[in-house]
């Protein structure tokens, strides 16, 4: 630990020398936005052309170049499908320029540029994207096929290194670790239960996104409290020329997204989305229950002067479902679920000086459900997590080689479990802060090489207090222009463990006295290289381990003690014998090959990975692959512009036609998961009186199975159709076309025979072929 | 090189397709079979000890229930005092007893088992405790007695049969097994409101036996009650109810022996108390009965 703050303090002292100095330079800074609506362009490159010193826009769209010595300079904004553009800048001693931008997309000749490539070199692009980092825009999340509609947890488990544990649920699993362990942010704001439809869906309504940034580990000290991933999203800002729409429309869901001015300096966007199974589906057949969800958001940014701009973001969802068991007979019972995030941000951005940028957020987040089996023996339950937090970011640019950022976070977590049975009273209210700091420094000494370092301290209040420093630290270097060599590694602290249901929402308990703090060490290397302009490639390797995770205690009903009484019913106030605490690791080598511009777009992934755990009470406490493990794995998304796949053959450049179609593929292979599977079979009477022999089966070791390789190809094909002021995209998808029968489990059973009995195995299966049909629009 | 793309494309769909088509396969022998003692013994107080033995058998194994039973195990039970009993086979009930322990309350007994399986000599031992005496269900505070099925109150409340009883110290757990003792498809209730079953679709079997349970029970003496739910009776029937004051193994065993598989599908190890190479129940509980009748 003695180190770290070493190399902190070096760095903030070589930091502090080109501070000194400062007075013989001049800052540029500024902002970079879309022309067409006035978003703020995430991730733009802003350079002076003829030097090394360059910059891009952060998440706000703001960029600097801090110290670039007096003279006049050319000063060049590029960003990906849109037209460069360039501005003559004179700079004295001491001037902090401002330059803001609005890139237009390209155009020739009336029809726009599909994106063939871009003007900054995919090696540069390649060199800027942090270890273990990917970016989806709303756009590629919309090309894969998908069940039902777009989605993008969904579009996520295509990329390597994440895995599904199912065709049932969206969750995501990051080279080995749960889907506790990610972090989901929305605009700044965590999500507890990122699910719709039992996990069929995820949260994220598609029209909504403007960016999504996925980090699959060694992120950096600005992020903590989850020990995998980093999911951070951020939906639109808003049209700020024009009013916009679009929505869509399919036999289960329609959807609406709109977007526009607020006044001369700010935009609003707002989206809605509602399935209608109960309307539809449920009214043909039996069997589907009445089930329905909805949700929206709204977003405002108001820029209110040229240092200040607020954004202010809310959602909010909820499903309902009402099943009854036997709808034949006259006052039916059955029960009734229902559950919803709201999640609501501010957000300041503050330009204290043109070197020091600052983001001052207040976050709120409420995740409830509530179940409800009164009908049939007074069961009610209440499950509610809510999390308000105050945090800040703040990026100092101290030099062309340095940047410094600092920030707070301070969360406040309110834990409700309520579940009121004949039985007993399950009662668990708990309150924790949480507060954060950290510091990181970004160091580039030459134009090959870029290390950052950074310390994050956590200490969480509970019943029982952990105190607890993470040290980071990555590094980039050049090896060729077009190669690239990546490292990170840190460690990562968690502090809030999920009680998992299928189906039905987790149980979210924080570290307390029962159960510590989990960590993780991360070490990552890679390699990226940029193979043509067509083609870039990553291959990463990873080890990651695990200290204190806790699993759910499949036993638990035999291991729960009441803490105190009510008349004579037990009630539980505290999570003793709900987990069972474990250790453990995963490694792996992933393997990127990705296509973005031209015709054929997409990628292909491969990863060889391996996860063991070692859990206390489980499998003689030796160690097990868990369910989620999979040895190998093969993506391929392809995307295919037809009509431009024709002129490509002509050697001519893709244009956006007024119709097209668009054939989009998604094709999974996976090496098979493990499973626990019956060793053998046995018969006993399961009470003293019940003198018939019952079946039984006695499981193998824990997970020594395999099943089957799952594989999986899933089609689309979309129509579009451009008019002058309006569009429309009808489209087809056909999800697991070849209608494979992918295993979920096993269950085994006997056929009673006039000698004896005789085994009977079943398997049940994952989604069959699913077709679906649906048409969107955009004004 | 564009052109390449796009026919690597093309040629790979079908390819695909074909790889993405076919069926995953289990078969049933690819699990791994350990022999195991399968031990299910209930002591009761007043009652003479008795276990009965059988053998696990591999999954892909067609099952003749009669061979099933191990005949020549060594079994054997001791007291906390030390005193040791044997027990004997008895061919006719097929159960190992022994005539001169009768289960006493409060006692602690083990159980040693000796058996040669498929050539291999396995053993397994397990402890249990019986409970103290004062366990006794209450009739007079309990609802029972003659009701139809989900029969409510003059409010539209529903009437759920129940049992009270008198705790036994130290004994958390009751279970009640419920039995109809005039199960058939004729007396089925087939106006439930949990499945539509047609009157062929009934096995009679699946619905005639069926069990509830309370745990965590204070450990002080008291009172307590089971409730009897609609979905635990299925037919116009009398009913037998027998309620077990149960030890730790006894609890374990019956929440744990049949829920081995979870929601996704996946199977975990249940809670036993066998220690060595054996698998069930060597439990112990007091035992009181009450009746019931669900009338049209």
């Amino acid at each position: 630990m003695k180190r770290v703050f070493f190399v902190l303090w070096l760095l903030s002292c070589i930091a502090g020398t080109g501070w000194a100095q400062s007075a013989q330079y001049a800052t540029v800074s500024g902002f970079v936005y879309d022309a067409a609506n006035g978003e703020a362009l995430i991730g733009a490159n802003v350079y002076l052309e003829g030097t090394q010193m360059g910059s891009s826009s952060n998440i706000s769209g703001y960029y600097v170049i801090p110290r670039v010595p007096v003279g006049t300079y050319t000063l060049v904004f590029h960003y990906i499908g849109y037209k460069p553009q360039k501005k003559e800048i004179r700079l004295s001693t001491g001037d902090q320029k401002t330059v803001t931008v609005s890139l237009a997309v390209k155009n020739i000749e009336m029809e726009r540029v599909i994106i063939t490539e871009d003007a900054i070199p995919e090696a540069e692009k390649l060199f800027e994207k942090q270890i273990s980092n990917l970016k989806l825009s709303a756009r590629q999340i919309r090309q894969i096929p998908q069940v039902a509609e777009a989605d993008l947890l969904r579009a996520l488990q295509t990329l390597p290194g994440i895995l599904p544990v199912s065709d049932f649920s969206s969750a995501l699993y990051v080279r080995g670790g749960t889907p506790d362990q990610n972090l989901n942010l929305l605009d700044g704001t965590d999500v507890y239960n990122p699910e719709h439809a039992f996990g069929l869906f995820s949260t994220f309504n598609t029209d909504a996104i403007k960016q999504v940034e996925l980090s699959k580990g060694g992120f950096s000290a600005k992020y903590g409290g989850r020990l995998s991933s980093i999911l951070n999203v951020t939906n639109l800002d808003g049209n700020r020329e024009e009013f916009e729409a679009s929505g869509s429309i399919s036999l289960l869901s329609a959807k609406m997204t709109i977007q526009m001015p607020l006044g001369k300096s700010g935009s609003l966007s707002g989206s809605f989305r509602r399935t209608y199974f109960d309307k539809t589906i449920a009214k043909a057949i039996d069997d589907v229950p009445n089930y329905y969800f909805y949700d929206g958001n709204i977003k405002a940014f108001i820029d209110i002067d040229a240092r200040n701009k607020l954004t202010i973001s809310s959602y909010g969802s909820e499903d309902k479902l009402d099943l009854i068991f036997n709808n034949n007979v006259d006052n039916g019972i059955g029960f009734r679920y229902d559950w919803g995030n709201r999640t609501g941000s501010a957000r300041w951005t503050h330009i204290f000086s043109p070197t020091l940028f600052a983001n001052l957020w207040v976050t709120g987040s409420r995740f409830d459900s509530n179940f409800d089996f009164s009908d049939v023996f007074d069961l009610v339950e209440k499950n509610f997590v809510s999390d308000i937090s105050f945090k800040g970011d703040f990026e100092y640019h101290v030099s062309k080689q340095f940047v410094t950022g600092f920030g707070f976070e301070q969360k406040n977590l309110h834990l409700i479990f309520r579940q009121d049975a004949p039985s007993g009273k399950i009662k668990v209210n708990t309150r924790q802060k949480h507060y954060a700091a950290y510091v990181l420094t970004n160091w580039r000494p030459t134009y090959r090489l870029d290390v950052e370092a950074g310390l994050r301290y956590n200490f969480f209040d509970s019943d029982q207090n952990y105190s607890n420093f993470a040290p980071r630290l990555s590094a980039k270097f050049r090896l060729t222009d077009s190669i690239n060599l990546k490292a990170s590694s840190g460690i990562y602290y968690q502090y809030l463990h999920r009680i998992p249901r299928a189906f039905i929402a987790d149980i979210w308990v924080a570290s307390n006295e029962l159960q510590k703090e989990s960590s993780s060490k991360h070490l990552i290397f890679g390699i990226s290289k940029d193979v043509s302009s067509d083609f870039q490639v990553e291959l990463e390797a990873y080890y990651k381990d695990y200290r204190n995770i806790y699993s759910y205690n499949q036993n638990i009903s035999v291991d729960v003690t009441p803490d105190e009484y009510e008349g004579n019913l037990p009630v539980y106030t505290n999570s003793e014998g709900v987990f069972n605490r474990g250790d453990g690791n995963s490694l792996g080598v992933e393997l990127l090959l990705r296509k973005e511009y031209g015709a054929l777009t997409g990628w292909l992934g491969y990863s060889l990975s391996s996860t063991e755990y070692t859990i206390d009470r489980v499998n003689q406490k030796n160690a097990f692959n868990p369910r989620h493990d999979r040895t190998h794995a093969v993506n391929l998304v392809a995307n295919l512009d037809v009509k431009n796949m024709f002129r490509g053959w002509h050697g001519k450049k893709s244009i956006q036609h007024t119709s097209n179609w668009q054939l989009g593929a998604t094709f999974v292979y996976a090496s098979g998961q493990p499973i626990t599977l019956p060793g053998s079979g046995y018969f006993i009477d399961t009470l003293p009186d019940w003198d018939f022999e019952n079946y039984r089966v006695y499981p193998s070791a824990i997970n020594e199975l395999r099943l089957p390789a799952y594989a999986r190809l899933d089609l689309s094909l979309t129509y579009q159709r451009h008019f002058k002021s309006w569009s429309i995209f009808p489209y087809v998808q056909i999800f697991n076309i070849g209608n494979r029968k992918n295993i979920w489990f096993v269950n085994y059973d006997t056929d009673k025979q006039e000698n004896g009995f005789d085994p009977d195995i079943d398997t049940t299966g994952m989604f069959p072929l699913l077709p679906t049909v649906g048409i969107s629009f955009q004004f | 090189m564009i052109f390449k793309q796009y026919k690597i494309f093309m040629l790979l769909l079908p390819a695909l397709t074909l790889l993405a088509c076919g069926e995953g396969k289990v078969t049933i022998n690819e699990s791994s079979y350990q022999p195991k003692i399968v031990i299910q013994g209930t002591l009761i107080p007043g009652q003479l000890a008795r276990v009965k033995l059988r053998r696990n058998f591999p999954l892909n194994a067609v099952i003749d229930t009669g061979d099933i039973l191990l005949r020549n195990a060594q079994a054997r039970i001791a007291d906390a005092e030390g005193n040791e009993f044997e027990l004997q086979f008895n061919s006719a009930s097929g159960y190992y007893e022994s005539p001169q322990l009768l289960v006493e309350n409060g006692r602690t007994y083990i159980l040693q088992v000796d058996a040669t399986i498929d050539g291999k000599d396995l053993s397994a031992n397990s402890t249990t405790k019986v409970p103290l005496p004062g366990f006794k269900i209450l009739e007079h505070k309990s609802r029972l007695g003659s009701t139809g099925y989900r029969q409510e109150d003059d409010l539209g409340n529903l009437e759920n049969l129940n049992i009270v009883f008198e705790r036994s110290p130290d004994t958390d757990y009751y279970a009640a097994s419920i039995n109809a003792l005039n199960a058939d498809r004729s007396t089925f209730i087939y106006e439930n409101v949990f499945v539509d079953l047609d009157s062929e679709d009934v096995d009679v079997e699946d619905f005639k036996n069926t069990f509830t349970w309370i745990q965590d029970a204070p450990l002080e003496p008291g009172e307590s009650k089971i409730d009897i739910f609609s979905f635990l009776t299925w037919f116009y029937s009398p009913y037998q109810v027998i309620v077990y004051a149960a030890d730790k193994n006894f609890k374990d065993f019956l929440s744990t022996n049949e829920q081995i598989q979870e929601i996704d599908g996946n199977f975990h190890e249940p809670a036993f108390h066998i220690n060595g190479n054996g698998i069930g129940l060597f439990g112990s509980a007091v035992v009181d009965t009450a009746y019931f009748e669900i009338v049209r």
